[in-house]
């Protein structure tokens, strides 16, 4: 095909990408110029072009925080498991949702386990420390009926990262659910026809049908939560976390906040941020590579 | 519907929904219990009487939010807001989603667009240059402040482009084959059959909208122009003794933080309440309409 | 597609009627609420500033413009029209003093340093606004603040002059290389020392004398924690209140560890030199005994986890008869156990001592934040002349119609006028000598001579003693004749231990006190739910080590030059 061909055929994709690339340039990459503050002590009025440069001293800070090594690994940790249970929960709700008949009790389950997305931490925080309470929790009660002894679900350090991913899925699986329930119901009915007259099982039916139909979207939305898999839930944390468990409870960003952020240390927050990206870009890499070899999947 | 042609066994449909009936009820719980905090006394609420039910039933709380004159402006905005950003997103996202769900060999340059977006996602500069950049471009304390530097919504791009690019592709050589142009594909073939990954992006970025706060605060100079979620942030009065004067003590006694912040957010729930029925539906009709054309 | 879009349509339509109704039923609502609890107060018109006796110098003429920002809460109330733009301050600097103020932005205070960080960073700098210590460090670097020295010398009227000597510390905290670049906000710092609180009534009924030592104080917790001071016959009450970060305004430990002669998170001075409170080896024995009440449950087991709020509820719930906060507790959070019980009400108690050493209650400097001017605004004076008229006519007022106009009607006290102004500060000894002439004149029962809150203070206390009035127990333990308010004049005479670093942070200081408080409290917690007390000098011997030694090396520096 000759070039010109090429780019008859192909003007209209790019006619498509303009007005995006337009807004995405002035207001995605021109702030990125700003990733260079990271290197400097920023003063007020002084801005990206007149603040004194400083190297590496703003990172050197950030690894000098006592404590910083083992808050990375929280944050990781913490992260990894919101991500793992962030799939498997949704899915296992939409494959149960889809089994149900009844439109009323679907369509009614659908939006209450949606609802405690519309809730910010500061409120559901309140809520989940009376929950879990040792000594009048519902949820130590539950467990209580069934022998098991009291549990400190947030002021036992070896608990509370497990918390938190339970409590942040309670508050999130609803979202997934739906876009999982769309997946579902996009599955080509013949499939199960055939599948039926071949006498599989139901379980059969699942593995071969109904998983492979979905593989696609649960490696995608995977892919996109490891995409934010050092923003460990700052609000989640910071409003259930204490010194009690700061142990394995401490993420980047709750001690990025303690640290001064709130002071005006413009550059030291900088530099997080982009040792964050930085992770995130390696953690993503090794996500699509890994997608692209097992799955023989593209995500982009 | 697909896997409903296989009826499960009777003891798995029940086990079935006791589980979906537990999670429904752990999900509902903090909901009932602002409710019940919202139109609860202040007393009750303050010394932690209150579960599911109100205690000293009143609407006090009611009254005091409504009768702040900025809670119906910030209402407004907030739905202005929705209706004006969600399509301005979803046009965006399917117009990037089409190029960059081409094969490479249909579109060469896509590898590079899609790192290009993606790459936003990874970096940013920061707060500062950030302000200084919508401070530039003159949208500081304008409404589309609120929609353009976030038009386009890379995620969502994604969803949307893996969408287009497993959706059938005998339709699309078809539609080739009778000389239909990109433009013709994506509105004639592709948008019908993603109605579903559609009506679910759009409530993603509609709740999105709905939900955000922290553009609102930062970007306005002034609290006429908040949506509602950040004047909701605004209205907590927080007992900081820094702050405090003998006169701040005087009305903190006399409005409760808990039970006025609770009704705030259940009046600002109504809306997604009222809306998200009908969303549901049309994911059904979509799907409909996307397995008889396909 | 056509259906598909029609149908879509149809949708919207209906979707947005919907939304219409709920709008046209949340309007209707506000219109009836309005008028419910539409304030009392009357309008103030511009010529209303023609009879009142105020000082100000001749206006500006032609007027000058001053762009500003301010910070301003949702649940700030204006008068009829008026708005943050035009009100009635704006009207008085416009019209008394010449000076058009404008707002470049107005936002939450939650928000303000955030904004004001932004807009600052990004070029964009107000003639005159009010910024906290680390701003005011990063500004003055910049060279982007006026030099309020001289203008300060010239201008200060002597009522400024006399409440910024109040205290001692408020104007050298604004210095920097000897010369002045901001104008301190002081308040009474003495408002920060901690103070005992006890359920008088839970010591009545199980006949427990006053506390006079911190051995009264852990025994007063050991039988409020055993013996049913709430007599509803369950052990549900704990003997001290904590939050789970120790510290703040209420349920706080700094009273504790002030009555074992420790001082933590302040500077002392120790043979000449500051040395920090929280590493000195007083701390030991306090720690000891905190972790025996929590070993006999004399502390609730999930403290590590409640935060304020949480310790509130349990206030409220009557499970708690014990707290060491500050004088002002009654209003809150004390005042909510008597809306379940209506006979509970709390004592203020000097902290006691565990020894014959009478205890000294710790506090600093209550300057955070400074009003500053950009180094290029042509009037900084224009400053000067703010606070003057604030210090001179206004906050020490005895005019009723002056208080009205300008602070608000103290009947209506949901609208709080000097909002409106970040032209306004406090005066550092008025709680001490407002509480004196309301006490005298209490004693002789004689309300004349009072200014209006203290007028209306005077009436809520006699009607506790006269008629009863159990709510009124709040001014009682306050400004009463043994209230708090005396507390506070004994730590200011010779009870007290202030803060000896007042400075902004130091480089070192700014960098790593963070994370040493974060090591503190964990340390804190951990040895009260029973890590063996060695912790403690580990923690010692740690936070010496990363970083501790160096910030006290800078602050000894800093000393040399401020003693």
């Amino acid at each position: 095909m000759t070039a010109r061909g090429r780019l008859r055929r192909e003007l209209p994709l790019y006619v498509m990408l303009a007005p995006a690339i337009v807004l995405v340039l002035v207001y995605a990459y021109a702030p990125m110029v700003g990733i260079v503050m990271a290197f400097q002590r920023v003063l007020p009025g002084k801005g990206i072009f007149g603040s004194p440069w400083v190297g590496l001293a703003n990172f050197q800070r950030v690894l000098e925080m006592p404590t910083i090594f083992q808050v990375v690994w929280n944050t990781v940790r913490i992260a990894g498991l919101k991500a793992i249970a962030g799939v498997i929960v949704p899915v296992a709700v939409a494959l149960m949702l889809n089994d149900v008949r009844s439109r009323l009790i679907k369509r009614s389950v659908q939006t209450i386990i949606y609802l405690p997305h519309f809730l910010s931490w500061v409120i559901l925080a309140g809520i989940v420390v009376d929950i879990l309470s040792p000594s009048e929790g519902v949820a130590n009660k539950a467990l209580a009926l069934v022998g098991i002894r009291p549990i400190f679900f947030l002021g036992d350090d070896r608990v509370f990262p497990w918390t938190m991913v339970v409590t942040d899925v309670w508050k999130s699986f609803g979202f997934g659910t739906i876009v999982y329930l769309a997946a579902l119901m996009d599955i080509d009915p013949t499939l199960y026809e055939a599948a039926m007259a071949d006498g599989a099982t139901r379980w059969q039916q699942t593995r071969h049908i109904t998983l492979p139909g979905i593989a696609g979207t649960i490696i995608m939305l995977s892919t996109l939560s490891l995409g934010n898999i050092l923003n460990a839930g700052f609000d989640q944390i910071f409003n259930l976390y204490g010194p009690l468990v700061y142990r394995t409870g401490d993420i980047i960003d709750t001690l990025v906040y303690r640290t001064g952020m709130l002071d005006n240390q413009f550059g030291v927050a900088t530099a997080v941020g982009l040792l964050k990206s930085v992770v995130s870009l390696l953690l993503i890499g090794i996500a699509y590579k890994l997608a692209a070899k097992w799955a023989d999947y593209r995500i982009f | 519907m697909g896997s409903k042609l296989f009826r499960p066994p009777l003891a798995q449909s029940i086990l079935n929904l006791v589980v979906l009936g537990l999670l429904g009820l752990l999900c509902l719980f903090p909901i009932l219990h602002i409710l019940a905090l919202s139109l609860s006394s202040s007393t009750a609420a303050g010394s932690g009487r209150v579960t599911i039910f109100p205690v000293d039933l009143t609407t006090l709380s009611y009254r005091f939010v409504l009768d702040t004159p900025a809670f119906g402006k910030a209402f407004l905005i907030s739905l202005q807001r929705v209706l004006v950003g969600t399509p301005i997103n979803m046009a965006l996202t399917v117009l990037v989603a089409y190029p960059l769900s081409r094969s490479p060999k249909a579109f060469r340059a896509r590898g590079f667009f899609a790192w290009f977006f993606l790459i936003t996602v990874l970096f940013s500069g920061g707060l500062i240059p950030w302000y200084m950049v919508i401070r530039q471009t003159g949208l500081i304390d304008k409404f589309w402040a609120l929609i353009l530097p976030g038009a386009v919504p890379v995620l969502n791009v994604i969803l949307l482009a893996n969408a287009f690019r497993n959706s059938p592709a005998e339709l699309e050589e078809a539609a080739v084959m009778d000389g239909a142009g990109h433009w013709t594909i994506l509105w004639r073939i592709l948008l019908p059959l993603s109605a579903p990954v559609l009506a679910t992006v759009t409530l993603f970025v509609a709740v999105g909208h709905w939900n955000s706060w922290f553009d609102g605060l930062i970007l306005m100079n002034s609290p006429e122009r908040y949506p509602l979620q950040s004047y909701l942030q605004t209205i907590i009065i927080n007992p900081d003794p820094r702050m405090l004067t003998e006169r701040d003590l005087a009305i903190l006694k006399v409005i409760n933080n808990r039970t006025t912040k609770a009704a705030q957010i259940f009046i600002a729930m109504v809306p997604i309440l009222v809306v998200y029925p009908f969303l549901q539906r049309y994911f059904t009709a979509g799907v409909k309409l996307g397995a008889i054309k396909g | 597609m056509m259906t598909f879009i029609t149908k879509s349509r149809r949708r919207i339509i209906a979707v947005a009627g919907l939304l219409m109704a709920v709008l046209a039923l949340v309007s209707c609502g506000r219109d009836s609420a309005t008028e419910a609890l539409e304030p009392t107060a009357t309008v103030v018109a511009s010529a209303a500033f023609q009879g009142l006796d105020l000082v100000v110098p001749a206006p500006y003429d032609p007027p000058i413009s001053m762009d500003s920002v301010i910070s301003v809460d949702a649940t700030v109330k204006f008068l009829n029209d008026d708005d943050i733009y035009n009100n009635v301050w704006t009207r008085a600097y416009a019209e008394l003093l010449g000076i058009n103020l404008g707002f470049k932005w107005v936002v939450d205070g939650s928000m303000y340093d955030q904004k004001l960080g932004l807009s600052i960073n990004s070029g964009d700098i107000p003639d005159m606004f009010r910024v906290n210590g680390a701003q005011f460090v990063l500004l003055h670097e910049a060279g982007l603040l006026a030099d309020l020295t001289d203008v300060y010398a010239a201008e200060g009227s002597p009522n400024t002059r006399d409440i910024m000597a109040q205290d001692p510390v408020a104007l050298k905290a604004a210095t920097i290389g000897g010369r002045l670049w901001g104008i301190p906000l002081t308040d009474a710092s003495i408002a920060s020392a901690p103070v005992l609180w006890v359920r008088q009534d839970w010591l009545d009924k199980l006949e427990i004398p006053a506390p006079t030592s911190m051995a009264d104080v852990l025994e007063i917790s050991r039988r409020f924690a055993e013996e049913d001071p709430d007599g509803n016959g369950v052990d549900d009450t704990v003997g001290l209140a904590v939050t789970k970060e120790l510290w703040g305004p209420s349920a706080s430990l700094t009273g504790f560890f002030n009555g074992f002669h420790a001082y933590p998170h302040i500077w002392i001075e120790r043979d000449g030199a500051l040395t920090y409170g929280s590493v000195q080896p007083e701390m030991r024995s306090a720690l000891i005994a905190l972790q025996g009440m929590y070993k006999s449950g004399q502390i609730d087991p999930e403290f590590g986890v409640k935060d304020i709020n949480k310790v509130t509820e349990t206030i409220a719930q009557g499970k708690v008869g014990m707290e060491f906060g500050v004088w002002w507790n009654p209003y809150h959070p004390l005042y909510l156990s008597q809306q379940n019980e209506p006979d509970a009400y709390w004592s203020p108690y000097a902290i006691p001592s565990v020894d014959d050493t009478p205890a000294k209650s710790q506090y600093s400097s209550a300057v955070g934040s400074f009003l500053v001017v950009n180094a290029e605004y042509e009037h900084p004076e224009a400053l000067i002349r703010m606070i003057n008229f604030w210090t001179d006519n206004i906050v020490r007022t005895q005019d009723d119609n002056v208080r009205r106009i300008f602070l608000g009607d103290i009947n209506a006290p949901d609208v709080v006028l000097y909002k409106y102004t970040i032209a306004h500060l406090w005066e550092p000894n008025a709680i001490l000598s407002g509480g004196r002439l309301l006490r005298e004149a209490l004693a002789k029962r004689d309300p004349t001579g009072l200014n209006l809150d203290a007028q209306w203070r005077y009436r809520i206390i006699q009607a506790y003693f006269e008629q009863g009035t159990k709510e009124a127990w709040v001014e009682v333990a306050t400004n009463g004749p043994d209230g708090s308010v005396t507390i506070l004049e004994r730590v200011a005479e010779d009870m007290g231990m202030m803060n000896r670093f007042y400075g902004t942070p130091t480089p070192v200081m700014a960098e790593k006190m963070a994370a040493l408080q974060t090591m503190e409290v964990e340390m804190i917690t951990k040895i009260i739910m029973g890590d063996p007390i060695e912790r403690f000098d580990q923690f010692v011997e740690d936070w010496r080590r990363t970083g501790g030694d160096a910030i006290i090396e800078e602050v000894n520096v800093w000393y040399a030059d401020n003693r």
